[in-house]
């Protein structure tokens, strides 16, 4: 490793870093017709990237050539007017230890995977087909740089994801819920006939239920929606390489929401599913807090070396690549919105004709701030009271203007895992947060 | 290390059938946004599937060790005894031409140049260009031996208006091929910063479209990944699909076309070394046959089209190449026509039942010959009554990604603004 980084020096690099990726997979998938073993083995590669003549070189491996160094620097092409962050030597060994060691068999995990899909089968009688994945990565990283920072990280990251399809008439219900984490075996860690509960409930649910009126609407957003609002509205534009082209960066120390909104992305949560967990990313940063909004100012970018210099912001630790291949995006952690004061009932109470919104269904942004998702579990409200279940929901909107018109947040609090898109790459994310009460789009 | 064959022949007097997928990549690039990243790339990746007593089983890595057998034999286990699972039959596919003479360092450089003065006209958001070799060999004990390389151009850029607090969506724009020669780098930069121009004086819609118009790009991203889901033998076979078999939805044909030398989405062989071929999956409306793999068109018991996707790292799925649209009628652009040129928020469609609500952050109708921008539309609806709604084409046929169409134009879409 050393030698790598020594021998791009020796070609003329002022800075080289070289991260290592080592990982584990096992995937199995079962359906109402299949079971398969869609993925067993082990994926390593290296990547070493130079700072030569003000350029980024860059060389991604999976079989060691002798000429990495060489390739590396040749590869440098630019302006000449790169300029970064540079850290302290650091040495450092992160290692989460589950609960319990994951050693299941393949076949054990089929096994699981195969009464999650009876139960899920079993659950309704109107359910037509059902996909149940079990993952488990076993992850060895590692982070080596001139400036003599050594980080070595290993941990597992486990999963269980259910989606399923009922069908009543002309009518067709798809609900899906997942289960991630880094504590150990997702069946050992959640109780996961709660999740097949879910995956019922949000099924009967769109069954009944109706579209909403199409327009401008009172909502109350549970965690899981303000979680994926919080990543997707507001965390995209707080990514500094979008941010500097987007409606955010121009906001910087402005007022743009009442005082208890905050919206932190944050390497290190203590919650079994946030598995957006980077104590150090890529870039061999240490993880901080980041407050986007800051009680209702927006605050801070999220940024790699690159753009903490560019910016003027301490570094913050989100320079992430899905693997040895990809390069480094600016890509957040765990994203989530701080609870507030008010109570649930509290925020149910005041809409007199609105739609509480429970689950959501994936979710896009454009860096002028306009976003939209889906929604597969919500519920119409009257009067304070929840009165019927929605199906073929989708919200939409601005999300400055969305911020302002926050009017409750509640003290509630949950996260939820996920993986996030960007740049053709997807790394695993958390998105957390309270209840709100806000005015959206419904269509 | 060990070599291909011999993992066959290990195979062989374990008695067992085997396929072993193997990919040799390298890649060169260079993206812009406010630094440069130049970056290149050589991998290798190996995956082996396992046939014995109707199971399966499957392993990958990135070195083709000795131990990649005995993985996949353990997981052979926890398969299920299932009479279709069999191994792809003997295939030495034909090839086609989808291999140009390519210069993985500098080519990325000399098209990054050649963009770079759409900085002069717009916002210029980032600007990505990659160049791909890759060498696939798959070879199998029942006789199947295809091997073939492949190179790709992809060029990407992403511009906005951005002045005194106005900023305006992201106008992206892309352009992709196995050839230099269908790199049209001039084409990508007319069309940045004439729908930048667009979007930098949006208005809300006064009154809702009668007719809407989806360019080619927006068909591209509207339509692909819906009719993709849809057409795919697996959801098809399990009831997960929103289109029913020889049922009729309006006129439009749709083809699969894997031949297409220019795309970088063509292949001569699927991700399971059979010879691919061009497919009708509709025909004036009528949706005559799924795309599948060799397992999926066992279980539906039709020929397979051949349509097999996978890396290294999974087993084989089902997947389109390029989809080429036409439709008998023949449209014009009205007044008054909403056009549509992006969508976002395809990814939460319902795929089962084809339902979808997208955002069109980049849409203009005309009026008094002036081309006017329009702020925040929500499309609703599903494929089944989008595909009802075609009334016709203009213009000419261009592809984006995977998909080829000219303007579409439909009726009947529910729009929100």
């Amino acid at each position: 490793m050393l030698e790598l980084l020594k021998r791009a020096e020796g070609l003329g690099a002022i800075f080289a870093d070289l991260r290592t990726y080592d990982v584990d997979e096992t995937s199995v998938y079962v359906t109402e017709t299949t079971k398969q073993v869609t993925s067993l083995g082990r994926e390593a590669g290296s990547s070493l990237r130079v700072l030569v003549n003000g350029n980024w070189g860059y060389y991604s491996f999976s079989k060691s050539t002798g000429d990495e160094a060489e390739r590396a620097v040749n590869s440098a092409y630019g302006d000449e007017r790169i300029n970064i962050v540079f850290l302290p030597p650091k040495r450092d060994r992160v290692k989460v230890l589950p609960k319990k060691e994951v050693n299941k068999s393949v076949e054990e995990i089929m096994r699981d995977a195969e009464k999650i899909k009876e139960a899920v089968m079993r659950s309704h009688p109107s359910v037509k087909s059902v996909n149940v994945r079990i993952f488990i990565s076993k992850i060895n990283k590692g982070y080596f740089s001139t400036e003599e920072r050594e980080i070595e990280m290993s941990y597992s990251i486990s999963g269980v994801s259910i989606r399923a399809t009922a069908r009543e008439g002309e009518v067709t219900a798809s609900a899906s819920a997942s289960l991630s984490t880094h504590l150990g075996y997702p069946l050992e860690v959640f109780d996961v006939n709660q999740t097949v509960e879910v995956v019922r409930k949000r099924l009967e649910n769109q069954l009944k239920g109706r579209p909403p009126r199409g327009g401008d609407a009172d909502v109350v957003l549970a965690p899981d929606v303000v979680g994926v609002f919080s990543h997707e509205a507001l965390g995209h534009l707080a990514e500094a390489d979008l941010a500097v082209n987007g409606i955010l960066g121009e906001l910087r120390g402005k007022k743009i929401a009442e005082d208890f909104v905050t919206v932190v992305d944050s390497g290190v949560l203590d919650h079994p599913m946030a598995h957006g967990f980077t104590p150090y990313d890529d870039e061999g940063v240490e993880s901080r807090e980041v407050k986007i909004v800051d009680r209702g100012l927006v605050s801070e970018m999220l940024v790699d070396r690159f753009y903490s210099a560019y910016l003027g912001e301490r570094p913050t630790g989100n320079g992430r690549a899905e693997d040895f291949r990809s390069p480094l995006l600016i890509r957040m952690r765990n994203t989530y919105m701080k609870p507030g004061s008010w109570s649930k009932e509290e925020l149910l109470k005041d809409v007199k004709s609105g739609y509480l919104l429970v689950s959501p269904l994936g979710g896009q942004t454009s860096p002028d701030g306009t976003f939209q998702f889906g929604i597969q579990e919500g519920y119409v409200i009257e009067n304070g009271e929840i009165q019927g279940t929605l199906r073929n929901t989708a919200i939409s909107g601005y999300t400055i203007e969305t911020l302002g018109k926050i009017t409750a947040v509640s003290k509630d609090f949950d996260v939820w895992p996920g993986h996030c898109g960007k740049g053709g790459q997807s790394v695993p994310v958390s998105t957390g947060g309270p209840y709100i009460r806000v005015k959206v789009k419904v269509g | 290390m060990t070599d291909v064959f011999k993992v066959l022949e290990r195979a062989k007097a374990m008695g067992v059938s085997a396929e072993l997928y193997s990919i040799m990549r390298r890649e060169g690039g260079v993206r812009r946004e406010n630094q440069y990243y130049a970056r290149s790339l050589q991998e290798e990746g190996y995956g082996l599937r396992v046939f014995k007593d109707g199971k399966v089983g499957f392993a990958f890595s990135t070195i083709l060790t000795d131990d990649l057998l005995e993985k996949a034999m353990s997981s052979i286990r926890a398969s299920e005894e299932d009479v279709d699972n069999v191994p792809p039959p003997p295939s030495r596919p034909r090839h086609l031409n989808l291999r140009d003479e390519l210069d993985l360092q500098e080519l990325p450089k000399e098209l990054m140049r050649t963009l770079e003065d759409l900085r002069e006209k717009v916002n210029l958001v980032s600007i990505d260009v990659d160049v791909e070799e890759s060498t696939i060999k798959i070879v199998s004990t029942e006789g199947v031996d295809a091997e073939e390389t492949r190179t790709g151009i992809y060029v990407s850029v992403m511009a906005n208006y951005k002045e005194s607090g106005t900023v305006s969506p992201e106008v992206w724009e892309s352009a992709s091929s196995r050839f230099r020669r269908g790199i049209d780098v001039d084409l990508i930069k007319r069309e940045v910063i004439e729908k930048v121009k667009i979007s930098a004086k949006r208005e809300k819609l006064g009154r809702k479209p009668k007719v809407i118009a989806f360019t080619p790009k927006a068909a591209a991203e509207l339509l692909g990944p819906i009719i993709s889901s849809a057409i795919n033998g697996e959801n098809v076979f399990r009831g997960r699909s929103p289109l029913k078999l020889k049922e009729k939805y309006g006129s439009l044909t749709v083809v699969d076309n894997p031949e297409d030398e220019m795309s970088p989405y063509s292949r001569s062989f699927d991700g399971e070394g059979q010879q691919t071929s061009r497919k009708v999956v509709l025909e004036e409306g009528v949706f005559s046959r799924p795309l599948t793999n060799w397992y999926w068109s066992r279980k539906l018991k039709i020929e397979n089209s051949c349509s097999a996707i996978r890396s290294f790292a999974s087993t084989p799925s089902i997947g389109v190449s390029n989809l080429e649209l036409e439709h008998p009628g023949r449209a014009e652009e009205t007044p008054g026509t909403l056009v549509i040129d992006q969508v976002q928020g395809v990814h939460t469609s319902n795929w089962e039942t084809g339902e979808f609500g997208v955002v069109a952050p980049v849409s203009w109708y005309v009026e008094n010959n002036q081309i006017k921008g329009v702020r925040e539309v929500v499309i609703s609806g599903n494929l089944r009554s989008l595909l009802e709604g075609i009334v016709g084409t203009y213009g000419e046929k261009r592809r984006y990604m995977y998909l080829r169409a000219g303007h579409l134009v439909t009726e009947g879409l529910n729009v929100v603004y």
